[in-house]
């Protein structure tokens, strides 16, 4: 392994251990109008967009897992379940290479929050006790709800990459060396 | 080729870890979580740290001012709540789901929901005054049941209802039946100053409410109600909502009395003031239920002492 991968391992890691403290401490205390913030799904992204290959579903492993933990009821590795089928059902081209497109991550956070989320809030809730009802109110709320977080998880990524690359350029001028004039 | 042969490997790793997660049993399960949560302590604690750090910056560039303080504490207090509240509503669910086998033998009491109409003010009148047909069945004035400020229900004695039952407007509590006669009733509402009952406080959850202290709701008689007996080591706050606590609802999930709307912690005082606003318009009803119960045991042809 290349120090450049360990040290992207490490970002990650660090954003990881962010990610769990901002679950417990700052996210519920957001007052987004019924909106959640879930940290993890954004690292899991940033892991895709960052990794290749079987690091990509470690990640997932990782961070479904600390998901799972943090939820009060439900079977405990259930996230980890959905987060690495998740990552396994992505394009091929995200999880082969790292992706530089902004858009694109921005994407995956929302497919991935919306796919997680709504399948684990669905399954936590439990049995099902009227199919009709189901169908009518269950899902459609469940799914709307998880729709709105992950909207609101790609706009903070997209925001955060925007800004990260804003202040990437001047900084990249900074660094280059004077061109040599006549 | 070869990330074919080797990509599927990673995932069914993934897929047995989650199995075996998922059949590890529950107090093990909750040691994990609870370890997982507990290694988030000191950035938790590293997250006030630098809040305060910020609160004290900010006092220092600006006028200080102990209000701003005073806020930045208090903020620290709801980060701090706001974990105590997600171990609180983790450890109810445990509570909760330990349930045993359902006993056999039918409930010795059978509870019922009677639906009931309000009668209106010119029905009442037309009544008082003799003025409804009654073909013969002794309707006398005097036989309508009516009290100042209660509404009156077209139900009475004859179809079980009785002085102290619950009424109900869907999952919302109306209040109770405060006098019976033999064909109308009243009902007293939960805003009257003597209506009293059982309540417990909880916030919206992610799921499902998150129950959190009880007290005892007291009509004020404006319009409003007051909870009271709640401990002020409550952690109490504007929005949530309060329950009917007890065992007997309707299908064993509480009702709802309301929402709080102002909570007041007096200096030095032991119990939180906390108003509330009813989740029921009592100036719309127009037909309610009544939660009626019955004894649930066939009369038994006994043979008496002599016989055995």
């Amino acid at each position: 392994m290349n120090p450049l991968k360990c040290f992207r391992h490490l970002v990650l890691m660090v954003l990881a251990y962010a990610a769990l403290v901002a679950e417990t401490s700052i996210a519920p205390a957001l007052d987004l109008g019924g909106l959640t913030i879930r940290p993890l799904w954004i690292v899991l992204a940033l892991a895709v967009a960052s990794c290749e290959g079987a690091a990509v579903l470690a990640w997932a492993a990782v961070l479904g897992f600390t998901s799972d933990c943090l939820r009060g009821n439900g079977p405990l590795g259930l996230d980890l379940v959905l987060a690495a089928t998740a990552v396994s059902l992505l394009p091929a081209a995200w999880t082969a290479r790292p992706l530089r497109s902004i858009t694109t991550v921005s994407f995956a956070t929302l497919i991935l929050t919306l796919g997680i989320e709504s399948v684990s809030r669905l399954v936590r809730i439990g049995a099902v006790e009227s199919v009709p009802q189901w169908l009518s109110v269950t899902l459609p709320t469940t799914l709307i709800s998880a729709l709105g977080d992950s909207l609101a998880n790609s706009l903070v990524v997209l925001a955060a990459l925007l800004g990260i690359r804003a202040i990437q350029k001047p900084l990249t001028r900074l660094l280059l060396p004077t061109p040599l004039t006549n | 080729m070869v990330r074919s042969t080797t990509s599927w490997k990673p995932l069914t790793a993934c897929l047995a870890i989650g199995l075996v997660l998922a059949s590890v049993p529950e107090p093990i399960a909750e040691t994990i979580r609870s370890r997982v949560v507990d290694v988030a302590r000191p950035g938790q604690q590293a997250v006030l740290d630098t809040a305060e750090r910020i609160a004290a910056w900010r006092s220092w560039a600006h006028s200080p001012r102990a209000a701003d303080l005073e806020r930045h504490e208090l903020d620290a207090a709801r980060l701090e709540i706001s974990r105590l509240r997600l171990a609180n509503s983790r450890l109810t669910l445990q509570a909760t789901d330990t349930s045993s086998a359902d006993p056999q033998h039918p409930p010795l009491v059978t509870t019922d929901l009677v639906t009931v109409r309000v009668l209106g003010q010119e029905t009442i009148q037309a009544w008082q005054a003799g003025r409804i047909l009654d073909q013969g069945r002794g309707l006398s004035p005097e036989s309508l049941v009516v009290e100042a400020g209660h509404a009156t229900l077209d139900l009475g004695r004859d179809r079980g209802l009785a002085r102290g039952q619950p009424a109900y407007a869907g999952r919302r509590v109306a209040g109770r039946i405060s006098r019976v006669g033999r064909w109308t009733s009243t009902l007293q509402p939960l805003t009257d100053t003597r209506f009293r009952g059982l309540a417990r406080l909880a916030r919206p959850g992610r799921d499902q409410p998150v129950f959190s202290t009880r007290g005892m709701l007291e009509g004020t008689g404006d319009g409003f109600c007051r909870l009271t007996l709640v401990p002020a080591t409550a952690a109490v706050t504007i929005g949530d909502v309060v329950y009917t606590d007890g065992r007997d609802q309707p299908d064993g999930w509480p009702m709802v009395y309301g929402t709080v709307v102002r909570a007041e912690m007096p200096d030095g005082a032991p119990h939180w003031d906390i108003r509330i606003r009813p989740a029921i318009d009592l100036g719309q009803l127009k037909q309610l239920d009544v939660l009626t119960r019955r004894f649930n045991r066939p009369q038994a042809n006994s043979q008496g002492v002599l016989a055995q």
